[in-house]
């Protein structure tokens, strides 16, 4: 930026306060670390604070999960009794039922399939989405889609947006972390700042034991590191009392002592050796078959409780395999998808059981789902293909209504046809949650002002309580 | 009407929201319309969105949540279809689209490039006509220039501006002693014939044309740019030779159909149109129209936004908003980019797209090359059908001595010199007394010339080595160079065997390297020996591991150790590099990677160092298909008990069956112990002419083709668009809604004499003429706005990506004329302008100013001081190197990835699936962006990395230890820090505060824990 005078600043902030909302965005841009966003700038009442985002990477099967379809296993074998939509990657054959049984859970009476005991008994925190569409067909550019709402070119990331917009509420830790063993589709650019400020792109987290790059000096105690840094401020004091009008020197200055604190701080957010063995097992910590994505779900907790503003927990990695596409069954169906729901139904109910008991799930949305669902036709005869055009995802807390099982797929699961939810509505209803007006969270950038929703997006109102 | 509007619209379109920038609660709101474009089109209904939406044709459907009554529909058609009116409003009265574009068309920026004098002002604090006009916006506001920066201050700036490195203690002390006026002026030309002068400034330009040297760390060497190194390099190359910027621009457009300046192949013109390749479009996108749609725009987006300033892209979906800038100019440009390509074709709607990599070779030369490559087919043809003749002869001749065959393999009988050893050798492998070798042979695997696979019966395992001499990334496999990988397959080992020459007593070592980390889920390794297990391990996904045993074995010749790599698990995705080495007690050793490396290419088993035959092989587990016949026969009788006496029985029994005719082929077919690899070759016999020519030829292989990342003329093959075409109009950007047919031109609004009509090619040529036309009022005003910027720390023009009327004015129009102006009349010199500007007072100036210019101008849009820069995250690392004196200035080449290798940043690589890297810390450029003006962040994590990261001790180190070596004294050697760090000499408390921390600090870590102290400090990191 251009040298960044006081003088300077305070004219930039009074102008944003001048146009009401800028000031949203400023603020972090001021200060070293994204700062919080004083309370009461939102440009609506704040129903959550934190996002966690579960992220099963390509493509759970919604026909198979969370959208029974009596009809695909009735007519199963024969073909779809209409014209597929002209966008296909590959041809598909004939309609396939779903192998596993579904049952109705709760007092809502929510419908899951047998894979998934666990998520199943907290139906009535859940907020379904049974009508989601999407634009792309392959997993990068729906990935890019779910996660910056554009499908082809560089955007900020939900998660970069929700930064800009709030500030973190944790100086000490990243205010946006991305919790991923593996890469997922084409890495980076889900998480990336793009043409925001770099100091809002997502923390890419992949070793879970060795969380935060630098953390730790290696050679030098904490004690004598102290004594070295004392040396340097005094460097810098020299060096500032000759330019006190430059607050980029100071805001330096003031990061190295951050770093210094963030030493001790960041990896007691990162440790679970206190938590309790009734935790542990909540999330399945204890079971090598979920312990992988346990910790990951445990781990989001634990920043969330922290202040940390968005958490993306990518489920990439199982006891047998790393993947960027887990939940990409074109083949082995009935082996992996149980698998895959083995390996993460606990852990994710016991996130929302743990969120709920420690009085978090009021202000924490979950948000599960992937970037798109999967064809009712059968790929091969074990498989099924990528499927944009109707699937599910769902929400819990944050100010979501459980219980409730909104929008609907046709007879066979194919199109969306109720009540449709694009990924731009389902954005507009995230930022919404969390105070924000879509349509007025802006960045100038190449002569236009962008946003999350470009120029989409409708806020389903019905899904918030 | 009205009422239906307010009832179900006018919620969302009126006062309260404006969704999509439209209202429906007035005439001229309706007839103006939203971002989708106008409401209404009178008369016509089924034209007018309005109608279009609340009756769901098309993809709109309004209201969002419910559909209206037909009642209701019908009204509103009925109301457009009778004109549309609206109380107090007439359409007329609406000022026409064009009078707005004709407004935008004044705006400054499109205007011609002027003369401007250099204004008269007073004093002579001026040095040159910059001055004059910096100062002549001074005068009125008050302002006076701060006095002129000391010269160590000056030499700090100067050089780490245009080289990227801070001066050492001898320039320093040279431009100190050295009291002539031109002293600056003889620093800023040696700088300027500085080869780093080039690689500073051209990672400015990478920024702009977003370069990343890869697109997706898991990408293959076909869809990654690989080469595209070579445009970086010649970026840097063509500011070092100040090549004409117009030149500079007309080869990145369209440098594939500009001549050499010696009429030949242009090399440079090629991987300059390597910038077109590397947009951030879609590479897996499986709907392929899109993509090729997308290409195109991030194509149009870096000619007009990074060459241009203009915004123009926002036209691909509608006409511009702000600027006079139609879909149709829009698709006038498209056209010209649809009638190229970047793409061999589309790419299988399940992959990534490959990318075209274009030989950088004459046409003649790709002729000659084709001439020979005919020529060897030619040959492998003939030998391949001599061969199969004389397979059959040679068959057909020892048929009859099958008896002896068999009972020589077996050992029964000793074989006479009258048998073929190496039909006898095939005797053994049919008869499964030698297992089967991976003998069919795969050059180029992969399409990478230089990549062999050999293959059993089956696909896997198999055995790929690599003579490329550079790493190799293929599916999910990185290959380094000279390595024999296996690959099991989901049953069966891969099998590599050593056969002892000799009677000796031997110990084995393996090294295993799993190079498909990805991939698989490890594997398990053993050493037998016939059915005895001599090690065995497992080797963990992506790790390296030893294999060894070290009690010696003792083996007789003949004898065989197989190194056996298997799948672990239920996956067997898995690739090894594979090292294995066996000593004897004599001290003979093996090595099984360097002694098969140069033989790969023959049929196996291959010979030792020391010349013996047959001692490594790759065995092929898989049984030959069984067809029943002599061997099913043969089987039982070969595990009998009383075995040499039954096959002997069973030989003589043969001879009487040769007659019969399914025997004879079984012997004599493709797959039977008579088909020879290699069968005698008869003195003078057709194939030793043949062979002996392909041997030539293959012996001498021509040079590998360099290959160049880059565009051709020609629409993609195998989409929708044909060779050289104009394009439809794609309304609201859907290739699927098209409108008229634009044909291939330049922006009407601009379009200048030097825009010549398309009438050949794509019209890249005429694209490039035009924006380095010299009549192109936005190429020079642009690019010396960019140089300004990197100067002075802000453009003249304050959004440097946005010279249109939504952009700001610049802060001194005369001045940007007055550069422009010389920039073109100096021949398009960078360098001349870069004089203009550093040789200036304006930039001597000390960056605190006067009290004065702080206050009044805080954002110091007068220039009446210098602005301070942070050094960017290239500078920071280089200057590391530089200060600790392990700076290695190799230039040029492919990019490295280790942040330890102490080469400039520069070739430190780029990828844009990783944003987990040191200039991404540092606030690098987003390689998927066009950026202008990096964004600069000052976050914790960059202190975390100067504090702990080990690169940034062992620079501390390295520097600690190299001013220890220079002096005795910490005095002297705090002069020497203080003078490489921040140019300047140490003031006496300094000394004293070194001293007093030194004193106190442990003493091994002391120097380096003080000198890392000083490359934290803000000193290093600004620049005054």
């Amino acid at each position: 930026m251009n040298p960044n005078r006081n003088a300077m600043s305070r004219r930039q902030a009074l102008k944003a306060f001048a146009n009401g909302f800028g000031l949203l965005g400023l603020a972090p841009l001021l200060h070293a670390e994204a700062a919080a966003a004083p309370a009461g700038l939102t440009h609506l009442p704040a129903k959550a604070k934190n996002v966690i985002f579960l992220f099963m990477s390509g493509g759970p099967s919604h026909v198979d999960l969370f959208d029974p379809k009596p009809r695909l296993t009735a007519e199963m074998g024969q073909p779809l009794p209409f014209a597929k939509p002209k966008l296909e990657r590959t041809k598909t054959g004939n309609l396939l039922g779903s192998p596993w049984r579904f049952a109705r859970h709760g007092q809502s009476g929510m419908d899951f399939s047998e894979l998934l005991p666990h998520l199943a008994t907290c139906a009535d925190d859940l907020c379904m989405v049974r009508s989601m569409v999407a634009d792309n067909i392959n997993h990068n550019g729906a990935c890019l889609q779910m996660n910056t709402g554009e499908q082809t070119f560089s955007r900020p990331s939900l998660g970069s947006w929700l930064l800009y917009g709030l500030g973190t509420e944790n100086q000490n830790l990243p205010g946006f972390v991305v919790l991923s063993p593996a890469q997922p589709a084409q890495g980076a650019p889900l998480w990336s700042s793009s043409f925001l400020p770099a100091a809002y792109q997502g923390t890419l987290v992949s070793n879970m034991d060795d969380p935060i790059a630098n953390l730790a000096n290696g050679r030098l105690p904490l004690d004598a590191q102290r004594r070295q840094l004392d040396l340097l401020a005094s460097l810098n004091a020299d060096h500032h009392a000759l330019r006190e009008e430059d607050s980029r020197l100071s805001a330096r200055i003031e990061s190295f002592e951050l770093a210094y604190r963030m030493q001790t701080e960041a990896p007691e957010a990162f440790s679970i050796a206190g938590e309790s063995a009734a935790t542990r097992g909540l999330y399945g910590l204890d079971n090598p078959t979920t312990a992988i994505f346990g910790k990951q779900c445990l781990l989001a907790r634990r920043l969330v409780e922290r202040g940390v503003r968005c958490v993306q927990v990518y489920h990439t990695q199982t006891e047998k395999r790393a993947s960027c596409q887990l939940w990409d069954q074109h083949g082995g169906l009935k082996e992996e998808l149980p698998n895959n729901c083995a390996a993460t139904d606990q852990p994710i109910a016991g996130l929302i059981k743990d969120l709920k008991s420690r009085g978090l799930l009021d202000e924490t949305l979950v948000l599960w789902g992937g970037e798109f669902g999967r064809t009712p036709t059968a790929e091969g005869d074990n498989g099924r293909e990528h499927h944009p055009f109707g699937f599910t995802m769902w929400m819990a807390g944050g100010g979501t209504k459980g219980g409730l099982t909104y929008g609907a797929t046709d007879e066979y699961g194919w199109h969306a046809v109720e009540n449709k939810v694009h990924v731009h509505d389902l954005h507009a209803t995230v930022l919404h949650l969390m105070g924000i007006d879509h349509e007025r969270l802006t960045y100038r950038y190449a002569g236009r002002d962008y946003r999350l929703t470009d120029v989409y997006g409708n806020v389903i109102h019905d899904l918030i309580a | 009407m009205r009422p239906i509007l307010v009832e179900h619209c006018v919620s969302c379109h009126g006062p309260e929201k404006v969704k999509s920038g439209l209202r429906l609660d007035s005439g001229e709101a309706v007839y103006t319309g939203g971002s989708r474009g106008p409401a209404v089109v009178a008369g016509k209904p089924e034209e007018s969105l309005l109608y279009q939406a609340v009756a769901h044709i098309g993809n709109l459907e309004m209201p969002p949540k419910y559909a209206l009554e037909p009642d209701a529909v019908e009204s509103i058609r009925a109301w457009i279809a009778a004109g549309a009116a609206w109380p107090d409003f007439d359409p007329a009265s609406m000022v026409p689209k064009d009078k707005h574009a004709e407004a935008a068309a004044q705006h400054w920026a499109f205007q011609p490039v002027g003369i401007p004098a250099p204004p008269a002002v007073e004093g002579d604090w001026c040095r040159n006509d910059v001055d004059r006009f910096v100062l002549a916006r001074m005068e009125p506001e008050g302002l006076h220039p701060a006095p002129t920066a000391d010269k160590e201050t000056l030499l700090r700036r100067v050089t780490i501006d245009l080289i990227g490195l801070p001066p050492t203690p001898e320039e320093r002390a040279a431009f100190l002693a050295d009291d002539a006026p031109e002293a600056y002026d003889r620093v800023v030309e040696r700088l300027l014939a500085s080869p780093q002068y080039g690689e500073r400034w051209a990672r400015h330009w990478l920024d702009l044309v977003r370069y990343t040297d890869s697109f997706d760390s898991r990408a293959s060497t076909v869809t990654d740019p690989a080469e595209i190194w070579r445009y970086r390099d010649w970026v840097v190359q063509s500011l070092n030779n100040d090549l004409p910027y117009d030149q500079f621009l007309r080869y990145q457009v369209a440098g594939d159909l500009i001549s050499a300046a010696d009429g030949g192949f242009n090399r440079d013109g090629l991987v300059a149109t390597g910038v077109l390749a590397i947009g951030n479009w879609p590479q897996g996108d499986a709907d392929k129209e899109k993509m090729v749609c997308d290409i195109v725009d991030d194509q149009i987006d870096l000619v007009t936004r990074g060459f241009l300033g203009l915004t123009l892209s926002c036209a691909r979906c509608h006409d511009h908003k702000f600027e006079p800038f139609t879909t149709e100019d829009y698709y006038g440009l498209a056209g010209i980019f649809f009638s190229s390509s970047i793409l061999p074709g589309p790419g299988a709607k399940t992959e990534g797209s490959p990318i075209l990599h274009l030989p950088l070779a004459s046409p003649e030369e790709m002729a000659a090359r084709a001439a020979r490559d005919q020529r060897l087919a030619e040959l492998r043809g003939q030998r391949d059908t001599l061969l199969a003749e004389d397979r059959a002869a040679f068959a057909r001749r020892d048929v009859s001595r099958a008896p002896e065959y068999l009972l020589a393999a077996l050992g029964i009988t000793k074989a006479q010199r009258a048998l073929d050893p190496a039909a006898v050798r095939k005797w053994e492998e049919w008869l499964g007394q030698r297992p089967g070798v991976l003998g069919r042979l795969e050059r180029d695997t992969n399409g990478i010339p230089g990549l062999h696979a050999r293959r059993g019966s089956q696909d896997m395992p198999s055995a790929v080595l690599n003579l490329t001499g550079k790493e190799q990334h293929y599916a999910t496999i990185t290959q380094p160079p000279d390595t024999i990988i296996v690959h099991p397959s989901p049953d069966k080992p891969a099998l590599v065997a050593w056969q002892s020459p000799v009677a000796a007593q031997v110990s084995a070592r393996a090294q295993l390297l799993d190079v498909d980390p990805t991939c698989g889920n490890g594997i398990v390794c053993r050493i037998l020996a016939g059915e005895e297990v001599l090690a065995e391990g497992v080797l963990e996904n992506g790790a390296m591991a030893i294999f060894e045993f070290t009690e010696p074995r003792a083996v007789k010749p003949g004898e065989r150790l197989v190194l056996s790599v298997d799948p672990r698990g239920d996956y067997s995705c898995d690739s090894t590099s594979v090292e294995w080495f066996i000593t004897s007690d004599s001290g003979a050793t093996w090595d099984f990677r360097s002694e098969v490396l140069g033989q790969f290419l023959d049929a196996g088993p291959w010979r030792d160092h020391a010349g013996n035959e047959e001692v490594w092989s790759l065995a092929d587990p898989n049984e030959a298909p069984a067809a029943p016949g002599l061997r099913d026969e043969l089987r039982p009788l070969l595990a009998a008990a009383d075995r040499d006496a039954a096959v002997s029985a069973f030989a003589a029994g043969l001879r009487e069956r040769l007659g019969n005719a399914a025997v004879r082929d079984e012997l004599t077919g493709e797959r039977g112990p008579f088909w020879l690899d290699a069968p005698p070759l008869e003195e003078g016999a057709p194939r030793a002419a043949v062979e002996a020519e392909l041997r030539d030829l293959e012996e001498h292989p021509m040079p590998a083709l360099d290959l160049a990342v880059g565009i051709q003329e020609g629409a993609v093959p195998n989409t929708g668009y044909q060779g050289f075409n104009d394009v439809r109009v794609h309304k609201r950007g859907d290739y699927n809604n098209l409108g008229e047919v634009v044909p291939r031109r330049m922006p009407a609004v601009l379009a200048s004499a030097s825009a010549q009509p398309i009438t050949e090619g794509s019209g890249r040529r005429e694209l490039a003429e035009w924006i380095a036309g010299a009549d192109n009022p936005l190429t020079a005003r642009v690019m010396v706005n960019r140089i300004w910027l990197h100067h002075f720390g802000a453009g003249l023009v304050r959004t440097p990506g946005d010279f249109g009327t939504r952009g700001e004015a610049p802060t001194h129009p005369e001045l940007l004329d007055y550069l422009a102006r010389a920039f073109m009349d100096s021949g398009w010199s960078i360098k001349a302008v870069h004089r203009l500007m550093v040789l200036s007072a304006a930039y001597r100036q000390d960056s605190e100013g006067n009290p004065e210019s702080i206050a009044r101008d805080p954002e110091n849009r007068l220039y009446a001081r210098m602005n301070r820069q942070r050094a960017e995250a290239e500078v920071l690392r280089d200057s590391l190197l530089a200060v600790s004196k392990q700076l290695d200035l190799e230039a040029g080449g492919p990019a490295f990835a280790d942040i330890n290798r102490p080469r400039r940043t520069l070739y430190l690589k780029t990828n844009r699936s990783d944003r987990t890297t040191f200039a991404t810390l540092f606030d690098a450029a987003d390689p998927t962006a066009i950026v202008p003006k990096r964004v600069e962040a000052t976050v914790a994590p960059q202190a975390l990395f100067l504090m702990n990261h080990p690169f940034v001790q062992s620079v501390a180190d390295a520097l600690a230890a190299s001013v220890a070596g220079h002096a005795d004294s910490v005095e002297e050697q705090v002069r020497e820090l203080y003078r490489r760090l921040y140019a300047r000499d140490a003031e006496p408390h300094e000394i004293e505060q070194a001293e007093a921390y030194l004193a106190a600090a442990p003493p091994d870590t002391a120097l380096p824990t003080y000198c890392q102290a000083l490359l934290c400090a803000n000193e290093f990191v600004f620049v005054d």
